[in-house]
């Protein structure tokens, strides 16, 4: 068999071996639910573009605009992921010290890296785009030509980025030092990655809901320049906008252009592979990576005991010499932002209700979202947390340190910054609210209570259902184990609320009203707190428990 | 020092070990031989805490693996055949991490990293990365912290992998030097030669049963090699129904 088809055989192998029933139905959830995204996705564009075709003079401008910003998004999202990618398949890819190893062409093997890099960076857009596209279609009523021609216009459209990811990782490769070429691409990445994400919610979208503001977005969107006739998607776009209307003669242009680009791109890709890629493997392979160095020892109390604190620093200098947890955490500072960001647009002033009530409802409702924002928080890092020990697990195991200890100093690792940064949260958007000194305490101690029970609850789960021979840590995350802290932590947090929900009413009723809070609705408030700091001291300590039982236990040695 | 009393470990239905009798005293290297999958690693594994024995009992030290593990593991030292460690720490990082587990004091700790350091000759390489060294260097790193504590008992699973010729040298002449200060050395190996030349007792292992156990000069009495010894008895030796590591 020839070189090329011959370097695919493992990968097609190993996804044939897992294609057995137990596995399929083990993953049917995550079908299902990939299934209703689909249709969440489709159904989403129907009605965005049917509200728009509704729109007079302005409908189809919404929708073009809409498309060529997805396909904008699209663009750059291929090109960073392209990037990263590559960098993975052409350097980092555990068989590439075995390939090069045997009687095999440079080129056949740089051939078989970019047809990786394509499939592993397009497919999710390829997924997403799917049913978009099918909405325009439908919503349009294109006819059968528009549906052969999208692999046409989409195909290219996804090579032209893969190309120039490929050529850039190359040049990154053999000009950057190589000790830190992988580290700065990957923080280039996600930061192009995080402004591109901010870049979207800044446009303010909700805005497309208020048609009083139709004149002045168009304007907004004509001004900053997203349509340039020199870049495929204004290509894609236009193709598929003159497909919709059945101007097919129109778009084989368009078709062309992305053609001829795709083409030569691949080209300079394949070209600079011949050029540079066996350089700079050598380079790379020569690597001795220094890591960070912080004097972690001397920042933590006396008090803490020496294993204590030898247990925290060591998952300390882990965590931040591990570069796969730094786009985590940059998308975590992104949340962040758009979080807080988003109480700054709210339009409380043009409400009819009392500001007040209105501002205490929303900081109330708002522990449910810090609480989901935490969850998901401690479900990538949190969770992990034991997991991440790996197959260095033997170490612990086999020294006399209790599991306790170990679990213990897992939690307080991850809790004392969750804890900062949700009570960071719940002041800054309560002091945006301009809630009262009441709630601003109740919502303290209720995210303080909410935040410790979603730790207990990560590190305990994380411990029964450990994932130690994980490729990447963000895998762990999406476990069958972290699914299930997932449903745990948001039920917790929901059930959290419900409890606080009939005291907040009987305040703000007797806040409204201008009377003192009575006797009774003390003791009914004093009850359903009990009942929060119940439950929450409840999901803390039995999940941890149970973890430390199953860590015990020989299943992982 | 270690002592197995009718120890049995299954996985499932399946009898990994079974009905193993071993004693190890002080100053004893006790040679621990069989094919593939015969229940050497089981085994390891039993008496470092690592896996729960499914019947009999384990003594280290005179306490019971399963009833104290946290004063059985604090005087043993164990060097496991696939030694794993965290690859973000430097090699002094891990072993200041591993003096702490064992609760050696600060002074004392760096006293000791830097006698074995020079031992193992890893001084030069503990301020970098452990992912950036060789297989070699890691297990050199393993058994360092092996022994930072100074342990009564050495378990090694297969000792000399990885090594160049002068680090099995090195180890060899460090072993017999532990046995004789008193230390009780476990050793599971397929090396038959390092058994022979090494060890003061000999137990051979074949499908989970102990076939054979003796001191060494019991067993290679009249000249007899280890190697014609080994290969005479786990091929005459009966088939059971114990054997997959």
């Amino acid at each position: 068999m020839r070189a090329f088809p011959l370097l695919f055989i493992p990968g097609i192998l190993s996804f044939k071996n897992s294609l057995d029933l137990r596995r399929i139905s083990g993953r049917l959830p995550f079908i299902l639910l990939g299934i209703l995204f689909w249709i969440f996705i489709y159904v989403i564009f129907s009605k965005v573009l049917a509200y728009f075709k509704g729109v007079e003079l302005f409908g189809d401008i919404l929708a073009a605009k809409l498309l060529s910003m997805v396909f904008l998004s699209f663009l750059s999202l291929l090109i960073m992921s392209n990037i990263i990618t590559a960098l993975s398949t052409f350097y980092l890819s555990r068989e590439l010290e075995l390939v090069l190893t045997k009687p095999v062409e440079i080129k056949k093997i740089h051939a078989a890296k970019s047809l990786e890099t394509f499939l592993t960076s397009s497919w999710m857009v390829i997924s997403f785009a799917l049913p978009m596209l099918i909405a325009y279609g439908t919503v349009y009523g294109a006819g059968y030509t528009y549906y052969l021609a999208l692999p046409v216009i989409f195909i290219p459209f996804l090579v032209i980025p893969t190309g120039i990811g490929i050529t850039v990782t190359h040049i990154i490769a053999v000009t950057l030092p190589a000790r830190n070429a992988r580290d700065i691409i990957m923080i280039i990445g996600v930061m192009f990655l995080l402004m591109i994400f901010l870049f979207f919610r800044f446009l303010q979208p909700e805005k497309l809901l208020n048609p009083e503001s139709f004149p002045t977005l168009l304007e907004y969107l004509s001004n900053i320049g997203v349509d340039s006739a020199f870049m495929p998607y204004y290509w894609a776009t236009h193709a598929i906008l003159l497909l919709l209307t059945g101007k097919t003669g129109d778009s084989i242009f368009y078709i062309l252009m992305l053609i001829s680009t795709g083409a030569f791109f691949m080209l300079i890709a394949s070209w600079s592979g011949s050029r540079w890629y066996r350089a700079a493997i050598d380079k790379a392979f020569g690597v001795k990576k220094r890591g960070i160095r912080v004097p972690l020892e001397k920042l933590l109390p006396v008090t803490v005991s020496r294993l204590k604190s030898a247990l925290l620093i060591k998952d300390l200098k882990i965590f931040l010499r591990d570069n796969s947890q730094w786009p985590q955490l940059l998308l975590l500072l992104a949340l962040v932002v758009i979080y807080v960001y988003n109480f700054t647009v709210l339009p409380l002033d043009v409400l009819p209700q009392s500001t007040f009530v209105i501002s205490n409802f929303i900081a109330f409702l708002n522990l449910i979202l810090a609480g989901f924002v935490l969850s998901a928080i401690a479900a990538r890092f949190l969770f992990p947390a034991v997991s991440i020990e790996g197959r260095a697990l033997w170490i612990i195991k086999a020294s006399p340190v209790t599991m306790k200890d170990f679990l213990y100093s897992k939690l307080v690792s991850g809790l004392v910054p969750l804890v900062i940064l949700s009570e960071i949260l719940v002041v800054t958007t309560n002091l945006i609210l301009q809630v009262d000194m009441l709630m601003m305490l109740v919502s303290l101690v209720t995210v303080f209570l909410m935040t410790l029970a979603i730790g207990g609850l990560g590190i305990g789960l994380g411990a029964v259902y450990p994932k130690f021979d994980y490729n990447n840590v963000a895998s762990i995350s999406m476990s069958f184990g972290a699914m299930l802290f997932m449903i745990l932590a948001l039920m917790l947090v929901t059930l959290t609320v419900l409890f606080e929900a009939w005291p907040l009413y009987l305040y703000l009723n007797a806040r409204m009203v201008s009377r003192p809070f009575g006797s009774w609705e003390i003791s009914q408030a004093i009850i359903s707190f009990s009942l929060v700091v119940v439950l929450n001291a409840v999901c803390f300590y039995v999940p941890l428990r149970i973890g430390v039982k199953s860590m015990e236990t020989e299943k992982w040695t | 020092m270690i002592k197995l009393t009718d120890v049995g470990k299954s996985f499932g239905d399946h009898w990994a070990v079974k009905g193993l009798n071993i004693e190890v005293n002080k100053g004893e290297i006790y040679g621990f031989l069989g094919p593939n999958g015969a229940g050497k690693t089981t085994t390891i594994k039993m008496i470092s805490g690592l896996l729960r024995p499914g019947t009999g009992r384990i003594l280290v030290g005179g306490y019971d693996i399963v009833e104290e593990p946290i004063k059985a593991k604090s005087i043993t030292g164990y060097v496991p055949d696939k030694g794993f460690v965290y690859e973000k720490l430097s090699g002094l990082e891990f072993l200041n991490f591993i003096a702490a587990l064992y609760k050696i004091g600060p002074a004392r700790a760096a006293e000791k990293i830097e006698e074995l350091s020079s031992k193992f000759s890893l001084r030069e390489v503990l301020d970098e990365l452990v992912e950036n060294y060789s297989a070699g260097m890691k297990q050199r790193l393993v058994f360092a912290a092996a022994l930072l504590h100074d342990p009564a008992v050495l378990l090694i699973d297969e000792p000399i992998i990885g090594l160049d010729p002068k680090g099995i040298r090195m180890l060899k002449k460090m072993l017999e030097g532990f046995a004789m200060k008193g230390v009780a050395i476990f050793m599971a190996t397929h090396s038959l030669l390092l058994a022979e030349e090494l060890c003061s007792h000999i137990g051979i292992i074949h499908r989970g049963r102990l076939i054979a156990a003796d001191a060494k000069d019991n067993l290679l009495s009249g000249g007899r090699r280890l190697e014609d010894l080994f290969l005479e008895i786990t091929e005459e030796a009966p088939s059971g129904s114990a054997g997959v590591e």
